[in-house]
């Protein structure tokens, strides 16, 4: 058993060197089981001689984190009311949160497109925002929901008690709490964002250029290598960002291993 | 107004801005989709109602066949990906490695994207690919095309090589959560009444998984059914699946060809709705034979 368990994290890293190795080899005709010819060539490619690149990383950057903010903002209260709250049509509610994952985005953005065309949003970066957010929130209440379901509510109810408003108490008895769980469910609505190609094709309209959409047509021209780089770009830049964002808000909340989500 | 009104609106607010984006982003969409599937598009002078486009597609030999390839490949690699997430759920739990690097490893396909997984599928295992290599390097094969087409082929493997990679650790990592969550009492009397572990396993401890398995493979078979990348930069010329059919219809010139993408929509949005149906039925008979619920559902 425990062998198979090593076998198996070989065969999910393993590839991540294949890439590696992909981006550097120049020349790796057929049977050769190492590239014959190693250079910086696909990078320079993609970092000297296309300008657009940069431009596409800052893009995906700038839109994975306005997603992450507007998923969380949508997510910690709709969290907080399945956590504790009893509403009427509480069930219904937690079945909602489900349908994007379950209902297929092409479905939903081949519908959108028209709604965002009618409302100017077609083309332009809140749209492309809009539309990513909703496929990060199934993600991020179920999240927020343990979270708010391991901190409780009692401190909460306890400041109520002596007095303090909802505002002060969100600031500084809830948050608090819940900081570590917030950075989870911003990281993995960053990385839903950043992955994201067919969604930004459509409703982008091929005005929002982001990492995804200049990856792409390498994959179905043949040009895997070129492709390989961008991957990297793309891995590097979210893990870049996101330990960025780790790291400001440690500096913050001082806060121990994060013990649910 | 006092406190108590405030209180009892409070779970109203709060889910506001959520409902906000379900109606306007998520129904909105659907029922634009589901209106221009009738053929009713004012925008371009079609105002004739009717449900021919749905009567056409399920009398179109192309679209079944999609269709039926879409279930094909959704079924086989969620059951691959859950068989397979499972075992290792359990070499997991059974190697207590929890705090050691390879417990962190194995979640990495989570984290790559789709895009790139493709990427790797046909560096992998195309023709020319490192395993083909590999096997040329060791005398099995004496040229490429001795190796069998597995990317862009009619089978469709590629695609699900590709599922199995991002979906089995997902279904490990919500397995062996619950997993670990279990309560071990019953394990242990099944041991002390005498059961070896081949039937504590299969009479108990999957027994008590299953609704966590079950919801797993609900995830794991509507993704696979309505994912879009990889099927588009995997597939045969030959066979698509619905998505991507709904896609290339949308973007045809043709005019006609986008009440048909719209219906093609609707239909894949149908079918997965009902995913759901099946799976609140499946689980509410299981509460009642007394299994405990979980898993990401």
């Amino acid at each position: 058993m425990k062998a198979l368990f090593y076998v198996w994290v070989f065969i999910s890293c393993a590839p991540l060197l294949v890439l590696a190795v992909m981006t550097v080899s120049t020349f790796w005709p057929y049977p050769a089981l190492l590239p014959e010819i190693m250079s910086w060539e696909y990078y320079y490619h993609v970092f000297v001689q296309n300008d657009q690149t940069l431009n596409a990383a800052v893009t995906s950057i700038l839109l994975a984190v306005s997603v992450a903010f507007i998923t969380l903002m949508i997510a910690v209260p709709a969290a907080k009311a399945l956590t504790h709250h009893n509403f009427f049509g509480k069930d219904f509610v937690k079945i909602l949160v489900l349908l994007p994952i379950i209902v297929p985005g092409i479905a939903v953005t081949i519908g959108n497109q028209i709604s965002m065309i009618r409302l100017g949003l077609t083309g332009t970066f809140g749209g492309v925002a809009i539309i990513h957010s909703l496929f990060a929130l199934p993600f991020a209440i179920r999240i927020m929901s343990n979270v708010f379901e391991a901190v409780g509510n009692r401190l909460e109810l306890q400041a109520a008690v002596l007095g303090a408003g909802p505002a002060f108490i969100f600031r500084r008895v809830t948050l608090p709490q819940i900081i570590p769980g917030l950075l989870a469910a911003f990281t993995l609505s960053f990385t839903i964002s950043i992955a994201q190609y067919v969604t930004t094709f459509m409703i982008g309209g091929g005005r929002v250029i982001t990492l995804t959409i200049l990856l792409v047509p390498h994959i179905q021209g043949g040009q895997t290598h070129i492709a390989a780089v961008y991957s990297v770009l793309l891995i590097g830049a979210a893990v870049l960002s996101l330990s960025m964002m780790e790291h400001i808000v440690r500096r913050y909340y001082n806060f121990e291993n994060v013990f649910y989500a | 107004m006092n406190k108590r009104r405030l209180s009892k609106i409070t779970p109203y607010i709060l889910i506001l801005p959520f409902l906000c984006m379900m109606s306007f982003v998520f129904a909105g969409g659907l029922l634009q989709a589901v209106v221009q599937s009738t053929g009713y598009m004012p925008v371009f002078g079609m105002y004739d109602v009717s449900l021919r486009y749905y009567v056409q597609l399920f009398s179109n030999a192309r679209f079944m066949s999609s269709l039926w390839y879409t279930f094909y490949i959704a079924f086989v690699s969620a059951a691959l990906s859950v068989s397979l997430g499972v075992l290792i759920a359990f070499a997991v739990d059974k190697s207590r490695s929890g705090e050691s690097l390879s417990y962190t490893l194995y979640k990495v396909p989570i984290i790559i994207p789709h895009i790139v997984v493709a990427i790797l599928v046909i560096q992998i295992f195309f023709q020319t690919g490192i395993i083909s290599r590999i096997l040329f390097a060791l005398n099995i094969i004496q040229d490429a095309t001795d190796f069998p087409l597995l990317i862009y082929d009619r089978g469709g493997i590629g695609i699900m090589l590709a599922y199995l990679y991002k979906q089995a650790p997902f279904v490990t990592l919500t397995v062996f959560t619950v997993l670990k969550g279990l309560n071990k009492k019953y394990v242990q009397v099944a041991q002390n009444l005498g059961a070896n572990s081949f039937q504590t396993v299969f009479r108990v401890t999957l027994p008590l998984l299953a609704p966590t398995i079950l919801s797993t493979f609900l995830i794991t078979f509507a993704f696979a059914f309505g994912a879009f990348e990889i099927p588009f930069l995997l597939r045969s010329p030959a066979r698509l699946t619905l998505p991507i059919l709904a896609y290339f219809d949308y973007r045809s010139p043709v005019l006609a060809h986008m009440p048909a993408a719209m219906a093609t929509s609707v239909t894949i949005s149908v079918i997965s709705l009902s995913f759901i149906v099946v799976y609140m039925w499946l689980l509410r008979a299981m509460t009642r034979r007394g299994m405990e619920g979980g898993g990401f559902l």
